[in-house]
C-alpha cells in the first residue's frame, strides 16, 4: 500500500510546531532569564514568535516551491519516459516522404505533446477514479493485462479522457503517477523534517543574550522586501512577457510588414511555418487598419469628452454654488465607477439601435461602428476630464482672479481670459492621460466598434464598424482554432506591445506636461 | 526719478454714472451667461445620459428577473420509467432516456394533464384560434359570408383542416388563373376563367365575393382587361384564399412535442437523479413550477407578436400560441421571482442560465486580490516608504508603480496569458487556466499599484511627529512602524483597498485573455480550501458579456441586465463601505 | 476737480463676517487726488474696509455690507450698479505682486481690452506705454514687452500690477499694503510713484508701516479693533493725536 502524506496532515504538522513552539520558545526565554526579565533583550513573546517563525516559514515555503518545482518535473519525466519507438508517435512514411526535415521534426515534437497530453490526462483519470471510490491503488497495477473495460469504465465514472487507450499509454501513465506519488511523499517529507529542524535550531538559539527581536524583525524585513520585489518583478513580468514574443513575431514577420501593413486577416499559420506560396505567410498581420480603428474611435470619444467635461468643470470650480456642486460632483463620479462593460452592452443594446435609427441604414450598416463606441467612450470620459480639469483649475491661485476681478473683469472673463490660459497646460495634460485611456479600452469597443475578422484599408466612414487593436487582442486569445504556436498569437503580443508602450508615452507626456505647468505657481 | 509725465494718452472719460449700465457691460455680461448656460448644458447632458443608462439597465433587468413560469402537476408515470410495466428501480429510472421519456414523456403528460385539469381542452382552442385567424383573414377580403360554416365544421372537427385547405385553396387558384388570363390580356380566357371562379365562389356561399368577381367580368373587353385585372387584385381574394389554404393546413395534432415545445423541461437530469434517490415517489405527482420555454417568452413579453411567419418565435406556431395564451388566462402561467437565477450554472439556455458560478468566481476572487494585493502592496509601500534606501533605484521603482496604475488593464491579461503560456511549457498551464486563482493574481497584479500608492499617500499623511516620538522612547523602526504609524494610516489604506477591489470587480477583459469560462463548464466551486480555487470559474462581469451574446432576446436584453444589476449593487455596496470608513476615520492632522 | 472735493463718502458702515461683526460704525472720507492712509494693528479691519470699497468682498460668500459708500455721490452698494462697472473706475493693487502668466504688454492691456478703451492697435500701444511710465517701469522693459510679467524681478512685478491698474484711468486707486513684499528700494521706488500718481488719481493705500504712511499720505485714518478711531491730516495724526489708542499706537505701545 503507497504510502501517502495528505498536504492537511503537513499543514497541521506545520501548525502545531508553530503553536507549541511559540509556547516553548516563550517559556525559554523567561527560564533562561531566571527571574531578571528585564535583562533580557526582547521580551520573552518575541522569542516565542522567533520559534514559531522560524517552524513555519521555511517548511511553508519549502512546500510551495515543491509544489511548482513537482508539477515541472513530472512534466520532464513523462517526456523522458515515452518509448520513442511507440505506434503513436510515429509518422507514416507514406506522409514523411518529401517534406523537409524541418518539419519532420515539428511534426514529430507535436505527436509527442499529444502523446504526453493523453498519458497525463490518463493518469489524472485515473487518480479521479480513485478518489471516486471505484477502485484502489492494488487493482490498477492489475489492470495492465487486462485494460479494455478500463476505457469505459472512467468514462462512465465521469472521467474525462481524450484519446483512445493503448496499452504503451496504460503502462506510461502508470510510471507516471507512481513517480509522481513518490516526488510528492518525498516533499512532504522533506517538508515536515524541515520544520522540525528549523523548530530544534530555532529554540537552541535563545539564550539570556539571545536577541529575539532582531530575529524576527529580520524576517519582518525579509517579507517586505519580497513584497516590494513583487512589485518590480511584475512591470519586468510585463515588459519580458510582451517583449520576447514580439521580437519573435518581428523576426519571423517582418517588423516593416507589420508596421505599415494595410490589412489584417488572420490564417492560422503556424510560427516559423509559413504556408503561403513563395514562404510567405497567408497570415496578413498590418498594423494600420487596427491603430486607425483605435484612434478614430479615441478622436470622437475626445471630441465627446473634452467639450463636456471642461465645460462642466468651468461650470463647477467658477459659476456654480457650493450646495450644487457637493449633488453634482459625486453623480459625475458616479459615470467614472460604472464598469466598462456595463457601457459596452448600453452601447451594444440602445445607443446603436437608436443612432441607426436616427442616422438611415445607408449610412449606418451596422448598429456598431465608430460613433457608437466614441460616443459612450467619450461619456464614460467626462468625469475623468472634468475631475482632472477642475483640479487644475482650481490649482490657480485666488490672487489671479482677485487680480482680474480687480481690474473690472467678470467672472466670466476671468475664466476665460486668465484662469484658462493659466491652467492650459494642465487641460492638456488631462486630455492627453484621456487620450490614453480612450486608447487602452477594452470592453466597449470589443462590444460596440464591430467585431469583423479581417479588414483592410482604413474605413473612413464614422458610422461604419472598424476593428481595434484591443479588439483583436480579445478575439484572437478567446477564441479556439489558435494554438500557441501560431503566427497569429504572436502577432498579438507585439499588438499588446504597441499599445503598452503608446499609452506609457502618453502617460508619461501627460505628466511631464502638468510637472511644468506646476512648477509655475511653486 | 520720474518718467516725463506725458499728456493724458486716453481721452478724458465723460462721467459716467454708475446707475446706468452700459451696452458694453451688458454685453460682456450675456457673455457670461452664454458660459454659464454652456456648463449647465454640459453637466445636464451628461446626467441626462447618466440618467438614460440607469434606467435601460433597471427597466429591463428588473422585470426580467420575474421569470414566466408553469405551475403544473407532475406525475412520476410508472408506465413511462418502466415500458415493460414490470417494477420501477433506480436502474432503470436510470436507463429512461431523457428525451423521449422525460421531456416528452413526463413533463409532457404532466403538462397535458394539468391543462385538462384545468378545464382547458387543448385540440378546441388550437382549432379556434386556426379558425379564428382564417376568418380574420377572409374577412378582409369579403369573404365572410361564406367562411362561417365552414369554419364551424372545422372547430367542431366534423371536417379536417386539410379538406378545407383544398375548398379555399381551389377557389384561391381560380382566382389565380383568372388573374393570369386578365394580365394576359386574353378576353375570352378571362371571361371563361371569371365566370368559373363566379360559379366555384357561389356554390361555396361567398356570395357577396361572387358578386364583386360578377361585376367585373360584366362588360369585360379588350381594352378594359387591364382596368379588370387591377380591380380583381384589389379585391385581394387571390392572397386571402391562397393564404387560409396554407394556414388550414398547418394545425397538426398537439402532441407530446408540441407540449414539450411549451416548457423547458428543467434539469431534466436532475429529475432523473432526484427520481433515482427517491424512487418511492414513482407513482406519485408533485406541484412545481418549471420555466417556460424562452421562445414562448420571446411572445409573452410582447416581443415577437406571432402575427406572421416572420414574428414566430422559432418552433412555434399559431397553436402554441393559442394554449399559452389559455394558460396565461387560466393563471397557469405566471410570472415568479427567478431566485434560481442567483445559484444557477450559466447555460445558453435562457430558462435556466444564471449566476452561480460567476457570483462565487468573483467573491473568490476578490478574496485573492484581497490577500495578495492587500499585503503585498502594504508590504512594499512600507518597505519603500520606510525602509529603502533613498537611491536612484528606489526612485525609479516608485515611478513605475505610478505608471503601472496607469496602464490599461488588457496589458495585465496579457501578461497573465504569457504566464500562462510559459507554465504550458512546463507542463501545469493548462491546471490553471481559467481558475479563481489565476484570475485572483491576475486582478491582484492590477490593483496592487493602486494600493501602493494608496498606502504611500496614507502613510505620508501621518505626520512624522509621531514616528519621532516613537523612536525617541527606544521603540526600533519596526515597532514603531508597525505600532504607530500603521494603525494610524490603516483607514486611508483600507478605503483605498476597497476602492482597488471594486474596480478589479468589474474588470472584464484581463479574465477572458486567461480563460475565464468563455463557454459553459464553469460549476458552482468548492471552498477555497479543498481546490475551489483551481476549478474553471467565471466572474459576473464575464458572464454579463456572455449574457449579453445570448441569441435570445429574453436573455441578451432582460438578464444580462439583471447581471448587470447584481453587479452594480455589489459595487454600490463597496463604495459605500469605503465612504463611509473614510468619513468615520478621517482625521484632520 | 480740486483738491477738497470728496471722492469717497463712507458713512455708518458695519461689515459682518457671518456672524462677525468685523467693521463698527465706520465714516470716513477720501477726498480727489489725495493720498489717504488706512493704519493700525494687524487684524483691525483696514484691508477689510478696502475691500468694500471697490466691492471685492462681494466675492466672499459670508460676508454683509451695511451703511452707505459712495463714489462721486452715487451709492456703490445700490442695486442698480454692477460692480464690474465700479472696478473700472476704482482700481487695486495687491498685497504680493499677482501678474497674470502671460506678457508684459497683454498684462498692461488687459484691462483696456475688456472695457473696449481703445479702438486701434496703436491706441492700446500708446495707454499700455503711458500706463508703464506713470509706474516707472517703461525703461527697463520697453525692449521686451513681449517677454513673461513673471519673469521680472518683485518689485517691478508690483510695478507692473500698478501700471496695469492704472491702464483703466480709474478714478481711485485702492493699495492694500502694496510695498509689504518688497525690499527697500522697490519700496522707495513704488513710494515715488504713489505721489505722482495723486495728481491723477485718488489713492487709498492701506499700510502697517506708520513711517510710510508719515511719508506718502495727506490724510491718515486709524483704524483699531474693527473701528475708525481717528481719522484726520497725516501731521497732526502723528505729531498730536487726540484719541488715546492712537497715541498708542503711535507711539509703539499696542500694534
Amino acid at each position: 500500500m503507497p504510502l501517502t502524506i495528505s498536504i492537511s496532515v503537513v499543514l497541521t504538522i506545520i501548525v502545531i510546531l508553530a503553536v507549541v513552539g511559540f509556547f516553548l520558545g516563550r517559556a525559554r526565554a523567561i527560564s533562561v532569564a531566571q527571574g531578571a526579565e528585564v535583562g533580557l533583550h526582547s521580551l520573552p513573546k518575541t522569542h516565542g514568535w522567533h520559534v514559531a517563525l522560524w517552524a513555519a516559514i521555511p517548511a511553508l515555503v519549502l512546500m510551495s516551491l515543491w509544489a511548482v518545482g513537482s508539477g515541472v518535473a513530472s512534466n520532464m519525466y513523462a517526456h523522458a519516459i515515452i518509448d520513442p519507438d511507440a505506434a503513436e508517435l510515429q509518422i507514416p512514411a507514406s506522409v514523411t516522404e518529401g517534406l523537409p526535415q524541418e518539419e519532420i521534426d515539428v511534426r514529430l515534437s507535436a505527436q509527442r505533446e499529444l502523446f504526453v497530453a493523453s498519458v497525463k490526462g490518463l493518469a489524472d483519470a485515473i487518480d479521479g477514479f480513485i478518489a471516486n471510490g471505484r477502485a484502489t491503488e492494488e487493482e490498477i497495477d492489475s489492470w495492465q493485462n487486462d485494460f479494455g473495460p478500463l476505457e469505459q469504465r472512467l468514462r462512465e465514472d465521469g472521467q474525462i479522457i481524450g484519446a483512445s487507450i493503448s496499452q504503451k499509454m496504460l503502462t506510461t501513465a502508470l510510471r507516471l503517477r507512481s513517480f509522481d506519488n513518490s516526488v510528492e511523499l518525498l516533499g512532504r517529507i522533506l517538508t515536515i523534517a524541515l520544520a522540525i529542524g528549523c523548530f530544534a535550531i530555532a529554540l537552541r538559539l535563545i539564550s539570556r543574550e539571545f536577541r529575539a527581536r532582531l530575529s524576527v524583525e529580520r524576517w519582518i524585513l525579509t517579507f517586505l522586501i519580497f513584497a516590494s520585489t513583487m512589485a518590480i518583478l511584475t512591470t519586468i513580468g510585463i515588459l519580458s512577457a510582451i517583449t520576447f514574443p514580439t521580437f519573435a513575431f518581428f523576426k519571423e514577420y517582418g517588423f516593416f510588414n507589420f508596421l505599415f501593413g494595410l490589412e489584417w486577416a488572420p490564417a492560422g499559420d503556424v510560427a516559423g511555418d509559413p504556408d503561403g506560396a513563395d514562404g510567405s505567410y497567408n497570415s496578413a498581420l498590418g498594423f494600420l487598419p487596427l491603430i486607425w480603428g483605435t484612434l478614430y474611435i479615441a478622436f470622437v470619444a475626445l471630441l465627446v469628452a473634452v467639450p463636456l467635461g471642461l465645460s462642466a468643470a468651468i461650470y463647477l470650480s467658477e459659476f456654480a454654488p457650493s450646495a450644487l456642486r457637493t449633488v453634482i460632483k459625486p453623480a459625475l463620479e458616479i459615470l467614472a465607477g460604472i464598469p466598462t462593460i456595463v457601457y459596452g452592452i448600453f452601447a451594444l443594446v440602445t445607443v446603436g439601435p437608436f443612432l441607426q435609427a436616427v442616422v438611415g441604414s445607408t449610412i449606418m450598416p451596422n448598429t456598431v461602428s465608430v460613433v457608437t463606441a466614441g460616443v459612450v467612450m467619450g461619456m464614460m470620459l467626462v468625469p475623468f476630464v472634468s475631475s482632472l480639469s477642475d483640479d487644475v483649475i482650481n490649482a490657480v491661485p485666488q490672487s489671479m482672479r482677485d487680480g482680474s476681478l480687480g481690474l473690472g473683469a467678470t467672472p466670466a472673463e476671468t475664466v476665460t481670459k486668465v484662469i484658462l490660459p493659466a491652467a492650459l497646460p494642465g487641460i492638456v495634460g488631462a486630455i492627453v492621460l484621456a487620450a490614453s485611456r480612450a486608447i487602452g479600452e477594452t470592453m466597449i469597443v470589443v462590444l460596440a466598434a464591430g467585431a469583423l475578422s479581417s479588414v483592410t484599408g482604413l474605413e473612413p466612414n464614422p458610422f461604419g464598424a472598424v476593428v481595434t487593436v484591443t479588439t483583436r487582442i480579445v478575439a484572437v486569445l478567446t477564441g479556439e482554432g489558435s494554438g500557441f504556436d501560431s503566427i497569429d498569437v504572436l502577432a498579438v503580443f507585439a499588438l499588446a506591445f504597441t499599445l503598452f508602450f503608446v499609452t506609457l508615452a502618453l502617460n508619461l507626456l501627460a505628466q511631464r506636461i502638468v510637472a511644468k505647468y506646476r512648477e509655475q505657481y511653486d | 526719478m520720474t518718467d516725463m509725465t506725458t499728456p493724458s494718452a486716453a481721452p478724458a472719460r465723460k462721467f459716467q454714472s454708475l446707475y446706468e449700465r452700459s451696452e458694453q457691460i451688458e454685453m460682456r455680461h450675456k457673455k457670461g451667461t452664454a458660459l454659464r448656460i454652456l456648463g449647465i448644458s454640459a453637466i445636464t447632458l451628461v446626467l441626462f445620459f447618466l440618467c438614460v443608462l440607469l434606467w435601460s439597465i433597471f427597466s429591463r433587468g428588473i422585470p426580467a428577473l420575474w421569470q414566466y413560469q408553469a405551475e403544473i402537476s407532475i406525475f412520476y408515470d410508472p408506465a413511462i420509467l418502466n415500458e415493460d410495466g414490470g417494477a420501477v428501480t433506480p436502474e432503470e429510472i436510470g436507463s429512461v432516456s431523457l428525451r423521449s421519456g422525460f421531456e416528452r414523456g413526463i413533463y409532457a403528460n404532466s403538462l397535458n394533464q394539468s391543462l385538462r385539469e384545468a378545464g382547458i381542452d387543448t385540440a378546441a382552442v388550437v382549432a379556434d384560434r386556426y379558425a379564428a385567424r382564417t376568418a380574420e383573414l377572409l374577412a378582409a377580403a369579403n369573404l365572410a359570408d361564406g367562411a362561417g360554416s365552414y369554419l364551424d365544421d372545422f372547430r367542431s372537427g366534423s371536417v379536417e383542416g386539410g379538406d378545407i385547405a383544398r375548398v379555399f385553396g381551389q377557389s384561391g387558384s381560380a382566382v389565380r388563373a383568372a388573374q393570369t388570363a386578365l394580365d394576359g390580356g386574353d378576353v375570352d380566357a378571362a371571361l371563361e376563367a371569371l365566370a368559373a371562379v363566379v360559379t366555384d365562389l357561389e356554390e361555396k356561399g361567398f356570395l357577396t365575393a361572387s358578386a364583386q368577381v360578377a361585376a367585373i367580368a360584366e362588360g369585360l373587353s379588350a381594352e378594359t382587361t387591364v382596368q379588370a385585372s387591377t380591380a380583381l387584385a384589389a379585391t385581394g381574394l387571390q392572397t386571402a384564399l391562397l393564404d387560409s389554404a396554407t394556414l388550414m393546413r398547418e394545425p397538426a395534432e398537439f402532441d407530446e412535442v408540441s407540449f414539450a415545445t411549451m416548457i423547458y423541461a428543467a434539469n431534466r437530469r436532475d429529475t432523473r437523479d432526484y427520481l433515482v434517490e427517491n424512487p418511492d415517489l414513482v407513482g406519485e405527482a408533485e406541484t412545481v413550477r418549471v420555466p417556460v420555454s424562452i421562445s414562448l417568452t420571446r411572445y409573452l413579453t410582447g416581443e415577437l407578436q406571432g402575427a406572421d411567419k416572420s414574428d414566430m418565435p422559432p418552433g412555434f406556431d399559431l397553436g402554441h400560441l393559442a394554449v399559452a395564451d389559455a394558460m396565461v388566462e387560466a393563471d397557469i402561467i405566471n410570472r415568479h421571482f427567478h431566485w434560481r437565477f442567483f445559484t444557477n450554472l450559466y447555460s445558453q439556455s435562457g430558462e435556466i442560465t444564471g449566476i452561480g458560478p460567476a457570483l462565487m468566481g468573483s467573491l473568490y476572487m476578490m478574496l485573492v486580490v484581497l490577500v495578495f494585493s492587500l499585503i503585498f502592496g502594504v508590504a512594499a509601500s512600507i518597505y519603500l516608504e520606510e525602509f529603502a534606501p533613498k537611491n536612484k533605484l528606489t526612485d525609479f521603482i516608485e515611478i513605475n508603480i505610478a505608471n503601472l496604475a496607469a496602464v490599461p488593464s488588457i496589458v495585465f491579461g496579457i501578461l497573465g496569458a504569457a504566464i500562462l503560456f510559459a507554465l504550458t511549457d512546463l507542463g501545469i498551464g493548462s491546471s490553471i487556466r481559467g481558475t479563481a486563482l489565476m484570475g485572483g493574481i491576475v486582478l491582484s497584479l492590477m490593483t496592487l499599484p493602486t494600493i501602493v500608492i494608496a498606502t504611500r499617500s496614507a502613510l505620508k499623511a501621518v505626520p512624522p511627529s509621531i514616528r519621532e516620538a516613537a523612536l525617541g522612547v527606544g521603540a526600533s523602526k519596526v515597532q514603531a512602524m508597525f505600532h504607530h504609524t500603521l494603525p494610524l494610516a490603516a483607514p486611508g489604506i483600507l478605503t483605498g483597498t476597497i476602492i482597488g477591489i471594486a474596480q478589479a470587480l468589474g474588470e472584464t477583459a484581463p479574465l477572458l485573455l486567461i480563460g475565464l469560462s468563455v463557454s459553459t463548464g464553469a460549476d458552482i466551486l468548492s471552498s477555497p480550501l479543498s481546490g475551489g480555487l483551481l476549478e474553471q470559474t467565471q466572474s459576473l462581469p464575464t458572464v454579463v458579456y456572455l449574457l449579453a451574446q445570448n441569441e435570445d432576446a429574453p436573455v441578451r436584453q432582460g438578464l444580462a441586465q439583471s447581471a448587470i444589476i447584481v453587479m452594480l449593487i455589489l459595487l454600490f455596496l463597496l463604495n459605500f463601505v469605503a465612504i463611509m470608513l473614510r468619513r468615520r476615520f478621517e482625521r484632520r492632522w | 476737480m480740486s483738491t477738497t472735493d470728496i471722492k469717497i463718502e463712507a458713512r455708518d458702515v458695519d461689515v459682518f463676517y457671518a456672524d462677525t461683526h468685523a467693521i463698527k460704525s465706520v465714516n470716513v472720507d477720501v477726498q480727489d487726488k489725495t493720498v489717504t492712509a488706512f493704519i493700525g494693528p494687524s487684524g483691525c479691519g483696514k484691508s477689510t474696509f478696502l475691500r468694500c470699497l471697490n466691492r471685492m468682498n462681494d466675492t466672499i460668500d459670508i460676508c454683509r455690507v451695511e451703511g452707505s459708500i459712495k463714489l462721486d455721490a452715487e451709492d456703490i452698494y445700490d442695486r442698480r450698479v454692477d460692480p464690474v462697472q465700479l472696478r473700472a473706475k476704482v482700481g487695486m493693487v495687491f498685497q504680493k505682486p499677482n501678474p497674470f502668466p502671460k506678457s508684459i504688454y497683454d498684462n498692461v492691456a488687459y484691462g483696456p481690452r475688456i472695457h473696449g478703451l481703445a479702438r486701434t492697435k496703436s491706441d492700446l500701444d500708446e495707454i499700455v506705454e503711458t500706463s508703464l511710465k506713470r509706474a516707472a517701469l517703461w525703461d527697463e522693459v520697453k525692449d521686451r514687452l513681449d517677454g513673461p510679467g513673471t519673469g521680472l524681478s518683485g518689485g517691478q512685478q508690483q510695478r507692473l500690477c500698478i501700471a496695469r491698474a492704472v491702464a483703466t484711468s480709474p478714478e481711485v486707486l485702492l493699495m492694500d499694503e502694496p510695498c509689504s513684499a518688497l525690499d527697500p528700494i522697490a519700496t522707495a521706488q513704488v513710494e515715488e510713484l504713489i505721489d505722482e500718481l495723486r495728481s491723477r488719481f485718488s489713492v487709498v493705500i492701506v499700510t502697517h508701516s506708520m513711517q510710510q504712511a508719515a511719508r506718502v499720505s495727506q490724510k491718515t485714518a486709524f483704524f483699531h479693533l474693527g473701528e475708525l478711531v481717528e481719522f484726520g491730516e497725516t501731521t497732526q495724526i502723528f505729531t498730536n493725536p487726540v484719541d488715546s489708542r492712537t497715541e498708542s499706537y503711535i507711539t509703539g505701545r499696542i500694534g
